[in-house]
């Protein structure tokens, strides 16, 4: 069984353990500062696209999706989770907008 | 847009005056003095409102007017850009330069008091800017260059108060930078020296108030950087909008609608309103998320590269919160930062971005979809379209339905006592100051409050006598408030004060009865013994107020010799000992007025004529040179602090000198300034012109 494994770990790319590990210090760095276990994420998927780029509406998609639950709880008389949504409607524009920068200039650079 | 300036017109007989916002009277002397004393800066702007003036407006109907301007402005203004997306729909373009024109922004800026200052002039011009000087990067065509650069001067009022043009230029750069990263343009050398040039012919053609506002500024940004660093840390958390806010246009203190729903019967509106201002940025984020592939290629990198300058704004406009704090801390005290520390100097262009993307995104709606959504993102500025908006719903008067029975309003009406003593202080040809007492309650920024007439804010009296004056609730002497002393003193040693006055070159004297009662309890026994005793003469006297005149014995001429300097101490019981002393070692000088800011002085060499004092605040840019008898010009270098705040020079005796000159040092840049940018304007107008015949000629052919 552990020969399998071994096998099978093999076959992964450096790339890849690499990248996990870039993530996975991207959690540390989280946790260090005493982030909360969203904004750790967060911190998380923004260094993890960062290495492995995706479609910019796929964040754009998150960013909708915590700006649409903002004005709900503000309706509800909550001032906290709304600045909160906000916030992280705001990092996932980000990160749309840094997938729109490689693109674009995927676009651009002649394949 | 004709109707909400129609629901919204100014009631008649009340002018505009709150906070640092004060209604410009627009006769020809106050708009001279303004040219000289703001170094031409929203000159234009108070221009257009002395115009007004000449053809009879009355001041409500200029408030009307420019509140028509303002909204009809910026949606022209919008329109025009809008082109540059979209060609071929003008409704959708319609709509989004009217969200542009009316969103929360401009209604918190038409329901508070900024609304009715030069500054929001830069949202007006702020989209033809864009406009042109995107163009001009696209196409790197001279004539968009050009176009751009009459733009922002003719919209330089903006810039009146000049922080406005650093965050203009962090925007501008935010924008190129945007465009540049997502393509929308090929940056090549050739490129680089057409902004070089555009950089430079931009600073030509502003060089009229550019250039006099250099020695100013690095006075000023000294001051600010000197200032308590508490004060300004406080004052960046204290105006730190969230995100929550910025992106729905809503104001970060919830003084404004809806937050502050000023319609009380329909309060249950609140949170539907509340809820629909977080459409537009829905909207966009909608467009982000699933319209990428109908976007053209140009479309998809100008949406990126104005959601680019979003991100970089938000924070800017968020200052010293969650998630910026530390990051903006280190922003905001880089140098030159400290003046972007109010909300406006950052907040003024999310509009236009949010309004830029909102088009770029209902583009690909559907009609019906985009009619529907856009109805409801118009309707969110209600008090707009409801009217009385300074009568009803400024958020000074929103506790009550009527703006005459808040304790607070924008809207007074100056009692006509004030306008009868109007012939007697302006057409007298002294040149003094006029002073008013008591102090009063005021946040530290030298404004006044008269409960009588629900007046609270900047003193209007320098523009309705125009005359300078010296106010009651301003230091002028090194931390020593003596309007504030003079109050608080106890005892019958009052003298001191006619006398600090005349020493200030006070002629006349307003002491307001419609001061808060407990400030008038403090001192107008004193004032009636002082009038006893001979030292101040009554001229006029009414239920607001009592204008005395300062026993000419104790005035000192705005410009005098005098033999030496007496230390002066901020102590009432000094100034009663030594002001005959000093005013023994004085003696008047004779000069001439140039401009207000510019004054030519007789110099005879005598033995009293050692030194030179002018009764203006101490400020190192006032300079003095003296003249030779070969015409030769050499500034007087021993400038000093005379009588504890005013301006002094120490003359070297030289047989020679033939007169001195007094001048504001940002003045003499005025004028040079002024000239160039005739030059330049001169030449742009040539340019133009050539390019238009040129045009048409090739068009005929």
């Amino acid at each position: 069984m552990f020969k399998k494994i071994n096998l099978k770990l093999k076959t992964i790319p450096l790339k890849i353990y690499v990248d996990t590990i870039f993530v996975a210090m991207a959690v540390f760095i989280g946790a260090y500062f005493k982030w909360n276990v969203v904004e750790i994420m967060i911190f998380g998927v923004f260094i993890g696209t960062l290495l492995r780029p995706v479609p910019s509406h796929y964040p754009a998609v998150v960013a909708l999706f915590f700006l649409a639950l903002t004005p709900v709880f503000l309706a509800f008389g909550n001032n906290l989770v709304p600045e909160k949504l906000a916030i992280y409607a705001y990092f996932f524009i980000i990160i749309s907008v840094i997938m729109g920068i490689y693109e674009i200039r995927n676009e651009k650079s002649p394949s | 847009m004709f109707l909400v300036v129609l629901v919204n017109i100014f009631p008649s007989g009340y002018v505009f005056g709150g906070g640092d916002t004060i209604q410009f009277f627009g006769n020809w002397e106050n708009l001279r003095s303004l040219f000289f004393d703001w170094g031409g800066r929203a000159w234009f702007f108070y221009l257009i409102f002395y115009l007004l003036n000449i053809f009879g407006i009355s001041e409500a109907g200029q408030l009307s007017w420019y509140l028509g301007v303002f909204i009809f402005g910026s949606y022209i203004s919008f329109f025009i850009f809008s082109r540059l997306i979209l060609e071929d729909s003008p409704g959708k373009r319609a709509f989004a330069s009217l969200f542009y024109a009316l969103n929360l922004y401009t209604l918190f800026i038409f329901t508070g008091n900024w609304g009715y200052s030069y500054f929001p002039s830069l949202y007006i011009f702020l989209p033809l800017m864009l406009l042109f000087f995107i163009k001009f990067i696209k196409t790197q065509k001279n004539i968009f260059g050009a176009l751009f650069v009459l733009i922002l001067f003719l919209g330089s009022s903006g810039f009146g108060n000049p922080a406005f043009l650093l965050s203009f230029i962090i925007f501008l750069s935010a924008v190129f930078l945007g465009l540049l990263i997502f393509g929308y343009f090929q940056w090549d050398n050739k490129l680089a020296v057409k902004l070089f040039f555009l950089a430079v012919f931009s600073f030509l053609i502003n060089s009229f108030w550019i250039l006099p506002l250099v020695p100013e500024i690095s006075q000023g940004v000294e001051k600010l950087q000197s200032s308590e660093v508490v004060e300004f840390d406080w004052w960046i958390r204290h105006s730190a909008s969230p995100i929550v806010k910025t992106v729905s246009l809503n104001h970060f203190s919830e003084d404004y609608f809806p937050y502050n729903f000023y319609y009380k019967d329909f309060s249950y509106f609140k949170v539907p309103f509340m809820v629909i201002s977080f459409l537009p940025m829905l909207v966009i984020a909608y467009g982000l998320a699933f319209f990428r592939k109908k976007m053209s290629s140009s479309d998809h990198s100008l949406f990126l590269s104005f959601l680019f300058v979003l991100v970089i704004f938000i924070p800017l406009v968020a200052r010293l919160i969650e998630p910026f704090e530390r990051i903006n801390y280190y922003i905001y005290h880089l140098p030159g930062f400290v003046t972007l520390r109010g909300y406006d100097k950052t907040a003024i262009f999310i509009p236009f971005v949010l309004a830029t993307l909102l088009l770029l995104t209902i583009n690909h709606l559907s009609r019906k979809k985009a009619f529907f959504i856009l109805i409801l993102i118009l309707i969110i500025p209600l008090p707009f379209y409801l009217g009385k908006l300074q009568q009803t719903a400024g958020y000074r008067v929103n506790s009550e339905k009527d703006f005459r029975k808040a304790a607070m309003s924008f809207l007074v009406k100056i009692p006509d006592e004030y306008h009868s003593v109007r012939p007697l202080i302006a057409n007298d040809k002294d040149k003094f100051f006029l002073a008013a007492l008591p102090a009063t309650k005021s946040d530290g920024s030298g404004i006044v409050y008269y409960p009588k007439w629900n007046f609270y804010g900047a003193d209007m009296s320098e523009t309705l006598y125009n005359r300078k004056q010296i106010q009651p609730n301003v230091v002028y002497f090194n931390e020593w408030n003596f309007a504030e002393e003079f109050g608080e003193q106890q005892g019958e040693k009052n003298d001191w004060l006619p006398k600090l006055l005349g020493m200030m070159n006070v002629k006349y004297l307003i002491y307001h009865k419609d001061a808060p009662e407990s400030s008038v309890e403090k001192s107008q026994n004193k004032i009636d013994d002082l009038k006893n005793k001979g030292l101040i003469k009554n001229i006029e006297n009414n239920e607001y107020f009592t204008l005395y005149e300062i026993n000419s014995s104790l005035f000192f001429p705005y410009i005098t010799y005098q033999q030496e300097n007496l230390d002066f101490q901020n102590d009432s019981v000094w100034i009663e000992r030594n002001l005959e002393k000093m005013k023994n070692l004085t003696a008047s000088a004779d000069f001439r007025e140039i401009n207000p800011k510019k004054f030519e002085v007789l110099f005879d060499n005598l033995e009293n004529q050692k030194e030179l004092v002018l009764a203006e605040s101490y400020n190192s840019n006032w300079k003095a040179y003296a003249i030779l008898k070969n015409g030769r010009e050499i500034e007087i270098e021993n400038h000093f602090m005379a009588r504890g705040y005013a301006n002094g020079w120490k003359i070297d005796s030289n047989p020679d000198i033939k007169k001195i000159v007094i001048e504001y040092y940002p003045t003499r840049l005025l004028c040079q300034g002024s000239a160039v940018s005739l030059l330049a304007l001169l030449f742009l107008s040539v340019y133009l012109v050539r390019y238009y015949y040129n045009k048409r000629g090739k068009n005929n052919v």
